[in-house]
């Protein structure tokens, strides 16, 4: 089991390049797609804001974040993967709390003209095309998506509504009475489905 | 309606991140698989992120090693702008440096290895040597004002 990733904030030492190169070397094949499919879906919070960025790009920031210590690996408390996770949630959630306060319309010149700066994000530069209106349309357009994939799958459905209703898997494994098993296997259905 | 519309996008953040959560949690294989699934050639693609993260650290150093050398210069600058007034002779300033070894020793121990063997260095070395400890303000604290280019 992975250690699970924790806010980096910049704290305490900061990995060097080596310590860095080292661990991406070291990285397997499942810890490369592990980390893709969770920039993915940590990515599709952005909706329409993500402005093309793919999850290799929300990876990339992240490591570039470590390295110039905007973002602390504590090689003690967290692996890399885990770490890298982390940075990833916490670079999405910031960017989502952007968007909410400001949803002022940026062009993608300004992005790239201040990506050139090397302590930008491109994520903390992100334009915001949609209105408020059209990111929640977007919204419910993809949730009702979701829920027609699964319209025959009453457990994946549930847990959809319990994720809907802010409840976190463990919360909605309880409820449910489900194994953890079950719930894997149901998990594994959403992943899959909202992926094709 | 602001509330509503702020539900909906709520909604869709929940379910996305109980996906992510649920993605560190996966065993390996079940990564693989749904990699496999979603198009993805496992080895290839692992391979070409590794290398797209190799090359970040790689420029990271570049970019450190380049701001380090221009601090470097900067630095070699501002040595050379810093207006020092040295005896005229060689002997004199031989003489110079002896004395402020003699009243600062830890200053021998700071000199790089280049300045270390202080009898077999040219002129020019000696010239340079002084030059810096001149920017440094040690010899204005060994010799004070007066005792510079005695």
């Amino acid at each position: 089991m992975l250690k699970k990733g924790t806010p980096t904030e910049p704290q305490g030492k900061v990995a060097t390049p080596t310590e860095v190169d080292a661990a991406v070397r070291a990285l397997t094949p499942a810890d490369f797609h592990r980390l893709k499919s969770f920039a993915y879906f940590r990515g599709r919070r952005l909706g329409p804001a993500r402005f093309g960025l793919d999850p290799e790009d929300l990876i990339q920031q992240a490591l570039v974040k470590t390295l110039d210590g905007r973002r602390s690996w504590n090689k003690a408390g967290v692996d890399f993967v885990g770490h890298l996770m982390g940075a990833i949630s916490s670079d999405v959630s910031h960017h989502g709390e952007q968007v909410e306060a400001n949803p002022a319309i940026r062009t993608e010149a300004d992005l790239l003209r201040n990506t050139e700066d090397e302590k930008s994000s491109p994520l903390d530069l992100l334009p915001h095309q949609a209105t408020n209106a059209e990111r929640a349309e977007m919204a419910k357009e993809e949730v009702e998506r979701i829920r027609n994939l699964f319209r025959d799958d009453t457990l994946v459905t549930l847990l959809i509504d319990g994720f809907a209703e802010g409840l976190k898997g463990s919360q909605i494994q309880e409820a449910l009475g489900i194994s953890r098993a079950e719930y894997e296997a149901a998990m594994k259905r959403l992943r899959r489905g909202v992926r094709r | 309606m602001t509330d509503d519309r702020y539900q909906r996008e709520r909604q869709l953040q929940a379910i996305v991140d109980g996906l992510a959560e649920s993605v560190a949690e996966a065993s390996d294989v079940e990564i693989l698989e749904e990699a496999q699934e979603a198009g993805e050639h496992i080895e290839e693609s692992a391979e070409s992120l590794r290398a797209r993260l190799l090359e970040t650290v790689k420029a990271f150093r570049q970019q450190r090693l380049q701001a380090a050398r221009k601090d470097y210069v900067k630095a070699v600058e501002s040595v050379r702008r810093t207006v020092v007034t040295l005896p005229q002779t060689s002997p004199e300033r031989r003489a110079l440096i002896d004395k402020i070894l003699a009243c600062r020793p830890d200053v021998g121990k700071l000199l790089t290895a280049q300045y270390r063997d202080l009898k077999a260095l040219t002129d020019e070395d000696l010239e340079g040597c002084l030059r810096h400890l001149g920017a440094l303000g040690v010899l204005d604290e060994v010799l004070g004002d007066t005792g510079r280019g005695a």
